[in-house]
């Protein structure tokens, strides 16, 4: 019976693990693919047309509409705020320095923002509560941006008079770190020293970057971005519940609607920031959001039936383990028959230890496979795992079934034979 | 020998029951060994081209870039690049090992009556494979005078499909149509595109491009071994990896593979353990009958021989089956999930056999020796 236990046990610890991770698997990966950067931009809406070659402007108009930077911070009170990663405003201008054309780029690199005491934080599709407490947090390039590699010292926000180079703008200029450059623009002069060199491989090494005032500066703004980075996690719409799929969010009705925004899916979280952003068009940059998407689709169907085709084996194997112990005992049946037993209450016996048997082994297993998918989680992601609660009810009761229907075939099938043949052994 | 084959063979008959659950419990044991050995032998290939979905890693560039000029008082009719790359020199470029998408690009500032606009040409054929994401409304341009309009750029020049546009680009002037729509959300939404050859033509510079975006598949080779055979086949342009993805991508890489060898692993301690458990009861019942055995007159090599016969024939009959079926299921998970067929991984088959004679052997003999090395009149009383 010990074994019958031990098999029970193992098969719950199983299925507790594989359900606990698989169940959150879309989250957890969702959260590692952020390091492909930011899958949303915001751009000033009406906007000029963009003229840039590789990430460069070649011609930047005089009078732009642009975004305030000063509003970003609603990003933290939308319904799916802990779904916002971080983001970052940039403001590009065209700046000679020595009488070569250079692009500017004004960022935040790792700046703190702070959410006051009292802000309307949006709770659910129509609740909102106010914030108890000032929140701060950290957001910008060093958030959403992970692949860049600085040599030297990063830009701090605070700083205007800092500076740092693209690697193959710096090596065309040939400028070095400690080296100071004079920008001019539209009868405006600023002095950087460049503190730090970029390397990404990308268009971020033909810019020169400051902090966002700096930019502005230059350009005599107090304020302004001419786009805006933002990176979220995002589950794909497969999430979604199964009647709202499809459907287009202005044709569902009011209930529907607020499940649809409380999903969350790319369409939701658009949808909330540019309710925050009124004067901004915001959209997926579907080069990152739709292969994380695809990916995130694909992890979870295999996860999924990975988990399915365990279970089912292991289920069956425990259901063999629960058989053979049955049969390790059929002379014990044999002699309750002969005793006077009849079928249901020999039945009755068996299938209350066998409800013990599964309720012990998954009560065990279920603790075991928390720990285990709580390890795996923290060996692979950079998170720790978050196993949904109905992992234990689900648990123990696949635990009782199996454990029940692996003695209860055997057991029938010997109350079916003749009681002398069971006690002689065979 | 004869009399211990038909020992066993007697001894199969009689316990078919008994052998039948061996043998299912060792059947599902293989099942899993072996689908998860299949699985996770390619899973690190399948994910791989599954994240060349995100486009190019690399990027070839010629080596002196000039500064990119513009500004109010300045033509910008005038040419942009100076350097660029031959097309010619592309071609071994696409036969590198590794290399699944590789992209020319020319840019050019050209002006339209609504103002000025980035238009490139590009392989449009390759491109639909390697920027999976590009979304057209309408249709690819196939002929030299069609371009695709990226949605801000049509808002900003008034363009739907169908429409006509001048294009002039210093003293050339080209008549183009507007066949299709493209949204991706980042810079393409604000530029034109059009066929390789028909900005080439504009500019006057046939068989040059600005700009080579590449995917490489990073499961196959590594990405600096791939870098380097590119650099050395183009040595007059840089080749470069674009971080982003490069990065990004080994991470997520990693992450899985090891996910699903730690799933794996779990997997196959469970099930070994309960096979183990299934197959050790099994045993500890059949004790009364060795000591029959031993009380008729066997010796310990004749019932070692007969239980290690059992053994293996279960196991392999067992095994047999659960290595086909444990195949057939990753390959149903490959072709579900991937769209691809799964390779049967070398040490499938034999892996699977080696677990399941191992798993066999622990589980069943462990009690068999204990049950010879005691009295036969104690077993047979059952104790």
């Amino acid at each position: 019976m010990l074994i019958a236990v031990l098999a029970v046990t193992t098969g719950a610890s199983l299925a507790a693990a594989l359900l606990g991770i698989s169940l959150d698997i879309t989250g957890q990966m969702g959260r590692e693919l952020r390091a492909y950067g930011a899958n949303i931009l915001a751009s000033p809406a009406n906007g000029d047309l963009r003229l840039e070659i590789g990430g460069v402007p070649v011609r930047v108009p005089g009078e732009r509409t642009l975004l305030d930077e000063n509003e970003l911070v609603k990003l933290k009170t939308i319904f799916w705020r802990h779904n916002i990663v971080g983001f970052a405003p940039y403001l590009t201008n065209l700046v000679q320095v020595n009488g070569q054309t250079v692009a500017l780029t004004g960022t935040w690199f790792d700046r703190l923002l702070t959410l006051p005491k009292g802000a309307a934080l949006r709770t659910g599709f129509a609740n909102t509560q106010n914030a108890s407490v000032d929140t701060t947090f950290q957001t910008g390039v060093r958030t959403i941006a992970p692949w860049w590699q600085v040599q030297g010292d990063w830009v701090q926000d605070d700083d205007l008079t800092s500076a740092m180079a693209g690697a193959r703008l710096a090596q065309r200029m040939s400028w070095q770190l400690g080296d100071e450059i004079v920008a001019m623009t539209m009868g405006r002069t600023a002095r950087f020293r460049i503190v730090g060199l970029v390397n990404t491989g990308g268009y971020e090494e033909d810019q020169v970057f400051v902090a966002l005032p700096a930019a502005q500066g230059l350009l005599g703004l107090a304020k302004g971005a001419d786009r805006v980075q933002i990176s979220a996690l995002v589950e794909p719409d497969s999430k979604l519940r199964p009647d709202l799929r499809g459907l287009d969010p202005s044709e569902m009705t009011p209930d529907q609607y607020a499940t649809w925004y409380c999903s969350p899916i790319m369409g939701a979280i658009l949808t909330q920031i540019r309710e925050a952003m009124p004067g901004a068009e915001v959209a997926r940059i579907r080069q990152i959001s739709q292969a994380e998407v695809d990916f995130l689709d694909r992890i979870g169907l295999l996860m999924s039936l990975l988990t399915i085709i365990a279970l089912g084996g292991s289920a069956l194997a425990v259901m063999t383990a629960m058989t053979a112990s049955v049969m390790e005992r059929r002379a014990e049946i044999g002699l309750m028959k002969a005793l006077g037993a009849d079928e249901r209450q020999v039945g009755m016996i068996f299938l209350s230890e066998a409800a013990l048997i599964g309720l012990a082994g998954g009560a065990a297993g279920y603790a075991l496979g928390l720990g285990l998918a709580k390890g795996l989680a923290r060996t692979v992601f950079s998170a720790g795992a978050n196993v949904p609660a109905v992992v234990l009810p689900i648990t123990l009761l696949l635990a009782m079934a199996v454990a029940l229907l692996g003695s209860a075939l055997p057991v029938r099938q010997a109350m079916r034979l003749d009681p002398v043949r069971l006690l002689r052994g065979k | 020998m004869s009399f211990a084959l038909r020992i066993l063979s007697a001894s199969l008959r009689h316990q078919r029951a008994r052998l039948s659950v061996a043998a299912l419990a060792m059947a599902l044991g293989s099942a899993l060994v072996s689908g998860l050995v299949n699985l996770s032998g390619d899973v690190g290939g399948n994910v791989g081209r599954e994240l060349r979905a995100y486009g190019a890693n690399l990027v070839i560039r010629p080596r002196e870039q000039p500064l990119l000029v513009g500004s109010e008082a300045l033509d910008l009719g005038a040419v942009l690049a100076a350097s660029t790359i031959p097309e010619s020199d592309l071609r071994s470029a696409e036969r590198v090992e590794g290399v699944v998408g590789l992209v020319p690009y020319l840019y050019v500032v050209a002006q339209t009556d609504g103002g000025p606009a980035i238009l490139a040409g590009l392989d449009l054929v390759a491109a639909q494979t390697l920027n999976a994401w590009w979304q057209v409304q309408g249709l690819w341009p196939k002929a030299e005078d069609e371009v695709l309009a990226g949605i801000r750029a049509a808002a900003a020049l008034n363009l739907k499909p169908g429409d006509s546009l001048t294009i002039r680009y210093g003293r050339q002037t080209r008549d183009v149509r507007v066949v299709g729509l493209l949204e991706t959300g980042g810079a393409e939404d604000d530029q034109l595109f059009a066929d390789l050859p028909t900005v080439q033509t504009l500019t006057g510079q046939p068989g040059q491009v600005g700009l080579v975006m590449v995917g490489a598949l990073t499961s196959v080779r590594p990405l600096e071994a791939m870098v380097k055979e590119l650099q050395t086949l183009l040595p007059e342009a840089e080749v470069g990896t674009l971080q982003q993805f490069a990065k990004a991508e080994a991470t997520v890489l990693d992450k899985v593979r090891l996910l699903i060898a730690l799933v794996a692993g779990l997997v196959l301690i469970a099930g070994a353990l309960t096979v183990a458990g299934t197959l050790n009861t099994i045993a500890i019942e059949r004790r009364g009958e060795v000591g029959l055995m031993k009380a008729l007159g066997a010796n310990d090599r004749r019932l070692a021989g007969l239980f290690l016969g059992e053994a293996l024939t279960v196991g392999a009959a067992g095994g047999m089956v659960g290595y086909l079926a444990g195949l057939a299921l990753a390959v149903a998970i490959g072709r579900n999930v991937f769209e691809s067929t799964i390779t049967p991984a070398v040490w499938g088959l034999p892996g699977t056999l080696l677990v399941g004679l191992g798993v066999t052997l622990a589980a069943g003999l462990v009690p068999m020796r204990q049950a010879m090395s005691v009295d036969p009149a104690r077993t047979l009383r059952g104790e």
